[in-house]
């Protein structure tokens, strides 16, 4: 039996929270800049699950399906309140251990476990909106180095750091990139996919302690599925904007996004932009095969005939952008845990293309390195069976000084390459911006500001 | 015919299982899907159990020699990459299974491809790919269309496509047109003039096809139901 205590706490500043997070090797999910942000962190890990191991305190077991393992764990200490959560991620290259044998190619990044899920001593539920915030302690019947919660920080005076990163180069570069493109809308018109995102690595090197380097970002953009975490190889920071699902009282929900266009100041542009977007065949079409995708992704773990799709398209007003949506619904099959959903849905057709098998092989045959926890699922799963995940995307991996973050695009059957790479210059712009990166090669390519 | 309505919806609210309509006397069949490593042949099998509850499907890849251990009362043919000639055993298991046992066969996308390639139909890439895109097609009100008015909006996934327009299919093979997208000449479903086969290019289970269910209902009623 595990004990807990809840204590409320008076809410620590993010530089706390993550603070925290760095030191006691710790994870927290957290979104930014959205209307109520929140964080949930879980501060030194005590039971651990890795691909072939599992950890209890000072005692380690060898196992074989880190799923089961899971699932198990989460109906044997069912009584734990909702914030207490396992938390932790399925990296990319985790895949081929979910399907047929000689399928994919056997991957791996190398620095970070490709499977880490964790139980932590501490939980701090908090929320930048009011001043209280719920922090759960653990006691385990086993025997395991404990760490105290102590809300003993103090604040740097000077919060802003001086570092600057520096380019080192990219896994494709312009001309392998494009290529890359180019052979993937072959693929296309042979029959092979009907889309497929192709992404790449850019490297480099940062004098931001991995701290400093979670700060810059949190404050970079809107951030709706963050991750700081602190894990064996270095550190992760996710500025996710992407769900991959959620599930809540034996229901689960994907809200696959596709389509963007930017919002005008002036009220008739403003609504022209929204009626183009709303009848953009193109990014129907492509939010369509999502949805088709996710319905068949789901439909694996759902009742038969439960799985819905109630509105089709959804408009999402932010305040910059509007954006496509559609919710896909379902009712999980009785008894279904939720390492046997990640094992069945993962990894998130958004960012494989479609057909899934096909379009994986496609990307090992055109990406030169392995993707690692890039493109893989961070999130947390309480005791009570409710989940949530994310897709690792505009993330940063920080291992000592030496950073790699990862910029792609879905390729369709009319993607110019030349277009395609621009487009991923674009899509790391916030994320070198925030970590002050110098001579970025690639930036002389673009045509537009 | 009302009893086995009852039951249809009993299974469906229940989770009730096939072997349990045998129990009560209702013939179940089994029916094979072949799934051609598709990321749309759940949403197929969802569709087909929705149809017929009471019938039991299972899901087996292309690849999976185990096809050939039982006997199957029909046989599904899921979408999927690539081309006809890249099904693993499906060939095989249509000429050693199905074709010498007039089993009743409906082919989806890859799987109608499939069809009239067997017959000597050129597929190759199509100057009007689409993907997740609606499209109007007119039908002829027989086989899957029973019923249904024409055009019907259907979704399409397809870069390949029969070479060979409806009359070379009609006149060297035997096999008939019962759908054609309307903007264009593209064959959008076939059957056979004798045997138990029907085909469509376009995707029954995308959520954004139309008249689905009476097409579905159609292809049992004509060859599987009692």
């Amino acid at each position: 039996m595990i004990k807990y205590t809840q204590t409320t706490i008076q809410t620590p500043p993010i530089e706390e929270i993550f603070h925290k997070t760095d030191k006691y090797r710790g994870i927290s999910l957290f979104s930014a800049s959205t209307d109520l942000d929140k964080e949930i962190s879980g501060i030194n890990p005590v039971i651990i699950i890795r691909e072939k191991e599992l950890r209890k305190g000072n005692q380690l077991s060898k196992i074989t399906d880190p799923l089961k393992e899971m699932d198990k764990l989460i109906s044997e200490y069912g009584y734990l309140p909702e914030p207490v959560s396992l938390m932790g991620y399925i990296s990319y290259d985790f895949k081929d251990r979910f399907e047929e044998k000689g399928l994919y190619e056997k991957r791996e990044q190398g620095v970070y476990p490709d499977f880490y899920f964790a139980l932590f001593e501490h939980y701090l539920l908090s929320s930048r909106v009011g001043n209280e915030s719920q922090l759960y302690t653990l006691e385990f019947p086993f025997e395991y180095e404990s760490v105290q919660y102590n809300s003993n920080y103090r604040q740097e005076k000077e919060t802003k750091t001086h570092g600057t990163s520096y380019y080192r180069g990219t896994s494709l570069d312009k001309d392998l990139y494009e290529k890359a493109v180019g052979k993937t809308v072959n693929y296309i018109r042979e029959g092979d996919i009907y889309q497929a995102n192709i992404t790449r690595a850019i490297y480099g090197e940062t004098e931001l302690s991995p701290l400093e380097s979670a700060l810059e970002l949190y404050r970079s953009n809107r951030i709706s599925y963050g991750v700081f975490a602190s894990i064996p190889g270095g550190h992760v920071v996710s500025t996710s904007p992407e769900l991959f699902f959620k599930t809540e009282n034996g229901r689960i929900m994907a809200s696959p996004i596709k389509g963007t266009i930017t919002r005008s100041k002036d009220e008739k542009s403003d609504l022209n932009n929204k009626e183009e977007l709303l009848h953009s065949e193109k990014n129907i079409a492509e939010l369509a095969m999502i949805v088709d995708l996710l319905r068949n992704d789901l439909s694996l773990v759902c009742r038969p005939g439960s799985v819905s799709v109630p509105r089709f398209p959804i408009l999402m007003t932010l305040e910059n952008v509007y954006h496509l949506y559609a919710d896909v619904h379902g009712e999980l099959l009785p008894g279904t845990g939720i390492g046997e959903v990640l094992k069945k849905t993962f990894p998130g057709g958004s960012i494989t293309g479609c057909p899934k098998i096909r379009a994986c092989q496609i990307i090992d045959e055109l990406e030169s390195t392995a993707r690692g926890i890039y493109t893989g699922s961070f999130g947390k799963i309480s005791f009570n069976g409710n989940s949530i995940f994310n897709i690792m995307i505009r993330s940063l991996f920080q291992s000592g000084s030496s950073i790699i973050f990862n910029v792609g695009g879905g390729i369709t059957l009319l993607s110019d390459p030349k277009d395609e790479y621009e487009e991923t210059i674009h899509k790391g712009t916030n994320i070198w911006k925030a970590m002050k990166m110098e001579n970025i090669s690639e930036e002389q390519y673009c045509t537009e500001e | 015919m009302f009893f086995v309505k009852i039951i249809r919806q009993f299974k469906y609210s229940f989770q009730f299982h096939a072997n349990s309509a045998i129990f009560l006397g209702i013939m179940s069949k089994n029916i094979l899907i072949i799934d051609n490593y598709d990321s749309f042949t759940q949403n197929l099998h969802h569709l087909l159990l929705r149809i017929r509850p009471e019938y039991s499907f299972t899901v087996l890849r292309n690849r999976d020699g185990s096809i050939f251990e039982k006997t199957w009362d029909a046989l599904i043919i899921s979408p999927g990459p690539k081309g006809p000639a890249d099904t693993g055993l499906l060939k095989e298991f249509f000429e050693k299974e199905i074709l010498p046992n007039n089993k009743p066969m409906l082919g989806v996308c890859l799987g109608m491809q499939f069809l009239a390639w067997y017959y000597g139909m050129t597929i190759s890439p199509a100057t009007d790919a689409r993907h997740g895109r609606t499209v109007l097609i007119d039908v002829k009100n027989e086989d899957l269309f029973s019923g249904i008015k024409s055009p019907v909006k259907v979704v399409r996934y397809n870069s390949l496509a029969i070479k060979e327009n409806a009359e070379e299919i009609e006149l060297s093979t035997p096999l008939q047109v019962t759908a054609i997208q309307k903007d264009s000449s593209m064959v959008m479903a076939l059957k056979h003039r004798e045997l138990p086969f029907s085909a469509m290019q376009f995707h029954p289970e995308s959520f954004l096809t139309e008249e689905a269910d009476l097409m579905i209902d159609n292809f049992f009623k004509a060859f599987i139901d009692d």
